[in-house]
């Protein structure tokens, strides 16, 4: 099982999708920290730090589309059939793929929170705001499990759908049109939805959910997309 | 030693493969052939555990693939149109198989090596030449320095020094002991590097058999045209010769001599518009046996 998460981080590191993910999210990041020390009024804001650093909860977004590229690009690029000659067991392929995509999801969120602490840093250190790291903490650390959990999620996604521009298209859709009319109409079952759960698990103060709550429901969408993905791959001809 | 026992794909109502059985020796190279779209790909896939069988069994050394337990290290596929990420250099497609696989990186070099890729190893795959490509799959087929090859049509895209380095190849992989089974829609491109093939058309096995007995198939015959075919052909008979009415007043004789069926023909008093003595090919028996015979 080593060797297969192994083998999934580096397809992740030897092609440019993880990479350019990673420059977009930068430079995301960059921005907003930028735009945000600057126009920061000091006095009315009391959580300038975490304020600043919000820019990482991009990052759940960018890994749930490294998750769909990694399981629906293996159909798109017709390089599924390699792989699954190399482990034909649909399960370990799946395991290894949910394994490696929250790694690099981790990653992607090493890479997003170092620079938005450097941005922040920076910008403070010249306006003299002082940096509060318990602040930061509060909200660097959620971004990271959320980042694990979406990536894992996107894993799944793509393996249902195995269209990889579908996907993606559908998890837009998803999220920022159905999710937004769901919360408008019928706010009670919102809160169970994906995108729901996400703000939940990011932000502690207006949940609906408690933290280990909001992320067991979310792991719980992750292994069902997981299993109906694995049974979908193990009934889907690859031709 | 490779198994298919009554396998059978269907899609909807289309029969792709249609109870097919046959095994594939050790020690020998064995022709999978038959005219596009009769089933081979389906069949190589479903050895393969990439399609399931609508019915029947596919084993490979006694084993159905996906339950092999190092498949790549005993396997080795060559499947037709490769499919690689065009934005992986070669050497990193084959590190990312020779990592899942638990297969020495040193592998990976041997093999470029082997196929003589080594010098673009490093270039991202979407820059390489239909024939680099199948070279890098018949790479990763060897990866893993397995006992049984499976190839697709391998020959496609390979330029003649190309094909001809694989059937020397293939040849010396059999002569080792192990096992290859290749496919091909052209008779001619295979026949010099298999012992035996297996032949089918629409999804059934037409024939499988040494490549030998396939060539005491080829029979030599003589071509005529004449108005007066039916009576030629009667003329024929009573000499013992056999014939094949091809339409339009045309017959094929069954015989190697165009003097004997001029002869009977001038004994009769019938009209000869054409005589042609041919020699039938390898290919037109590959043709009668698939039912596809050559336009005329």
């Amino acid at each position: 099982m080593t060797a297969l998460v192994l083998a999934e981080l580096l397809k992740a590191r030897t092609t440019r999708s993880a990479v350019g993910l990673a420059l977009g999210l930068l430079a995301i990041v960059a921005f907003f920290g930028s735009v945000h020390a600057a126009t920061l009024d000091l006095p009315a804001d009391t959580h300038a730090t975490s304020d600043n650093l919000s820019s990482v909860f991009f990052v759940p977004v960018f890994a749930i589309i490294f998750g769909i590229l990694a399981s629906a690009g293996e159909y798109r690029h017709g390089t599924i059939s390699q792989t699954l000659l190399v482990t034909p067991v649909r399960e370990k392929l799946v395991g290894a793929k949910l394994v490696a995509a929250a790694i690099v999801g981790a990653a992607l969120w090493a890479v997003a929170a170092a620079l938005a602490v450097v941005v922040c840093g920076i910008w403070f250190g010249a306006r003299g705001i002082p940096f509060d790291a318990g602040d930061a903490a509060s909200t660097l650390l959620p971004a990271l499990l959320a980042a694990a959990l979406w990536a894992a999620l996107g894993i799944g996604l793509g393996f249902v759908l195995t269209s990889q521009v579908g996907a993606i298209v559908a998890l837009f859709a998803w999220l920022f049109v159905v999710e937004s009319i769901v919360e408008g109409l019928l706010p009670r079952v919102h809160r169970f939805l994906p995108g729901g759960l996400l703000n939940d698990v990011l932000h502690a103060d207006d949940a609906d959910f408690s933290r280990p709550v909001a992320a067991l429901i979310t792991l719980a969408y992750v292994a069902a997309f997981a299993v109906v993905g694995t049974a979908l791959a193990r009934r889907r001809d690859v031709t | 030693m490779i198994e298919a026992r009554s396998l059978t794909k269907r899609y909807g109502s289309t029969v792709a493969v249609d109870d097919l059985s046959f095994t594939v020796p050790a020690g020998a190279v064995t022709g999978f052939l038959g005219p596009n779209g009769a089933g081979k790909t389906t069949t190589l896939r479903m050895l393969l555990g990439l399609v399931r069988p609508t019915s029947g069994d596919a084993t490979i050394g006694g084993e159905r693939y996906v339950r092999l337990p190092r498949p790549a290290a005993r396997v080795g596929a060559v499947l037709e149109a490769s499919a690689f990420h065009p934005g992986r250099s070669g050497r990193n497609h084959l590190r990312t198989v020779a990592t899942g696989a638990e297969i020495p990186e040193r592998r990976v070099d041997e093999v470029l090596e082997v196929v003589e890729l080594t010098a673009v190893a490093r270039r991202r795959v979407k820059t390489y030449s239909l024939g680099m490509r199948q070279r890098l799959a018949i790479a990763q087929a060897l990866l893993g320095d397995p006992d049984v090859l499976l190839l697709d049509e391998p020959a496609n895209g390979l330029d003649p020094q190309g094909i001809r380095w694989l059937r020397d190849f293939l040849r010396s992989y059999a002569a080792d002991g192990r096992t290859v089974f290749v496919s091909s829609h052209v008779l001619a491109e295979i026949a010099q590097t298999v012992d035996s093939v297996a032949i089918i058309n629409r999804g059934k096995l037409v024939a499988h058999e040494s490549l030998m007995e396939v060539r005491a198939r080829a029979v030599a015959g003589v071509r005529v045209r004449s108005p007066q075919a039916a009576r030629l052909r009667e003329a024929l008979a009573a000499a013992g010769i056999e014939t094949t009415d091809v339409g339009e007043g045309r017959l094929v004789a069954r015989i190697e001599s165009s003097e004997r069926v001029g002869e009977i023909a001038a004994a009769n008093g019938v009209v000869l518009h054409e005589l042609t003595a041919e020699s039938s090919s390898l290919e037109d028996v590959f043709l009668e046996l698939t039912g596809e015979s050559r336009p005329q």
